[in-house]
């Protein structure tokens, strides 16, 4: 029943969320207050194969110098749910128009679905005052959202603004226990992106004439009496131009019918 | 009540003579099973008073003694796991020194934070594994007073969770660790010559912070390969000029008519 179509919207969506956290920086200075070092922190999506997160961390089996190393942030999807608040109707469609093989083409796309995508966004850090500096470099934008602009379906050129919230902030420092007992400051930033996933795309051809025959009965067996054509203006125009419309109005008393089939009036 | 004067001389268990000789025994074993290992003291750099801790702490010097790896038949803790951050290798161990050792080689040649005694915090070098640990807790009461005597300390340890601090100890082995995983961009840096200077441009916007260039060598994936920061700039398309590739867009647009502001 359902045909192949990939539009990559949550995969965008999630390249999206996580460009807003790729270029959080640790400064740490001396007793002079001297900036002496400047950490780009490294952040990943964290469900990742586990033969490849072995290959790729650990490639030479004598490199295992330490257990981590710090700070770094992941996060991932933790939940996708409709959102009935936000439901538009159906019937509406996206339109733009894209040359095609057969000249310019129509392409649509019928109103999207409304679906909450939740995030977690995981900060781990060995000092709590790094734990401090990057939390504080997100947090305040976040009231409670913060709304990205995304390409979602180039094709159709629809860009949509799209809210990401911040619900929650959890810490964890455990700091307490044995001495044996390792200390680990971790942040979980709980967010939820409001965007929209799109069907498949559909293709027609530009319309570039209407025409519309009126009776006197609804009979519509009897004679036409009166047609309305609307061309563009000019009629070279093309369905992404700067156009007008010709309406030509024409009456008839030759007692004839139009037929589809063979595009005259008989 | 007094102890058993005809078996104890009056003096407790084991004269000084005695715990002598147990301590000689005890460090010629630690020297035929042991292991070479160096021995990191911490400096304390910028000490945060509120917070307890220090974000800068580095390790200028390394000393040269033998430990014995309690744990013989590999690590104890949970090992190698994958979580939310990538590959961890939780690996904890214990190492046995000689006191006297330790004084002779360390702490008579170094200022500690706490002097006379290792300190919690201090890094171990293991060349053999070439695995750096964090001392989590000094152990001086075992064995329980044999002979009278604690000639030894247990540094329970753990497998360092680095995080870019600076080891500047003059063994290569060690100090190359630094360069292969600080994740600090100024050690890569543009210098002058005379390295008395570095190529900074305007002040950042939001900082105030000078701006710097850096060495082309520098790749935060190169430097953590847990990061996928560069990866993520690609797929959103914001490593080309064009932008018609990007995922997020950045165009200002009129939410109050048709016509878009760029």
């Amino acid at each position: 029943m359902f045909g192949y179509f990939y539009n990559e919207s949550m995969r965008k969506m999630t390249i999206a969320f996580g460009q807003l956290f790729n270029n959080i920086q640790i400064k740490r200075t001396d007793s002079s207050n001297n900036v002496v070092q400047s950490i780009r922190v490294p952040l990943a999506y964290a469900p990742k194969e586990k033969f490849l997160v072995r290959l790729d961390q650990k490639p030479n089996l004598d490199e295992r110098e330490f257990a981590i190393t710090l700070p770094r942030m992941g996060f991932e999807i933790t939940g996708i749910s409709y959102d009935s608040s936000r439901k538009l109707t159906k019937t509406q469609k996206f339109r733009t128009v894209q040359s095609g093989d057969d000249g310019k083409v129509m392409n649509y796309n019928y109103t999207p679905v409304p679906y909450n995508i939740d995030y977690s966004l995981y900060i781990f850090t060995a000092t709590a005052e790094s734990g401090l500096q990057i939390v504080e470099q997100i947090l305040p934008y976040f009231q409670p959202d913060y709304t990205v602009t995304i390409n979602q379906v180039p094709e159709l050129n629809i860009k949509r603004d799209v809210p990401i919230v911040l619900n929650t902030v959890n810490y964890e420092d455990s700091y307490s226990g044995d001495f044996t007992t390792r200390r680990a400051v971790i942040y979980t930033l709980n967010f939820t992106a409001k965007t929209y996933l799109y069907g498949p795309a559909q293709t027609q051809k530009v319309i570039k004439e209407t025409q519309a025959d009126l009776y006197t009965d609804t009979n519509t067996t009897s004679a036409r009496e009166e047609r309305i054509t609307v061309v563009p203006n000019p009629t070279s125009a093309d369905a992404d131009d700067d156009f007008g419309f010709t309406t030509t109005i024409t009456f008839f008393e030759d007692g004839k019918s139009y037929n589809v089939t063979t595009d005259e009036d008989v | 009540m007094a102890v058993n004067h005809f078996f104890q001389n009056g003096n407790g268990i084991g004269n000084t003579n005695e715990q002598r000789l147990h301590e000689d025994l005890i460090i010629e074993g630690l020297k035929i099973y042991g292991h070479d290992v160096y021995y990191l003291p911490r400096t304390l750099v910028n000490q945060d008073l509120i917070l307890g801790e220090d974000t800068l702490s580095k390790f200028d010097d390394s000393y040269l003694i033998e430990m014995y790896v309690e744990t013989s038949d590999g690590f104890s803790g949970e090992r190698e796991l994958i979580n939310k951050f990538g590959l961890e290798i939780r690996e904890d161990t214990t190492f046995v020194l000689s006191k006297r050792r330790w004084n002779n080689a360390v702490d008579s040649n170094h200022t500690m934070i706490k002097e006379g005694r290792p300190n919690e915090g201090d890094i171990i070098y293991y060349p053999l594994m070439n695995s750096f640990f964090e001392i989590s807790f000094v152990e001086d009461q075992e064995p329980f007073f044999q002979l009278g005597n604690l000639p030894v300390y247990k540094l329970r340890a753990r497998r360092w969770e680095y995080s870019s601090e600076r080891l500047n100890t003059g063994v290569t082995d060690i100090d190359s660790a630094e360069d292969q995983y600080t994740l600090d961009q100024l050690a890569h840096q543009v210098t002058l010559e005379a390295e008395s200077g570095s190529l900074l441009l305007e002040n950042d916007s939001a900082s105030g912070d000078s701006n710097f260039f850096l060495l082309e060598t520098y790749a935060i994936q190169t430097q953590s390969p847990y990061a996928d920061n560069l990866d993520l700039d690609n797929e959103a398309g914001f490593n080309t000029a064009d932008t018609a590739d990007d995922i997020l867009d950045f165009t200002e647009r009129n939410p109050f008519g048709e016509v878009d502001f760029g």
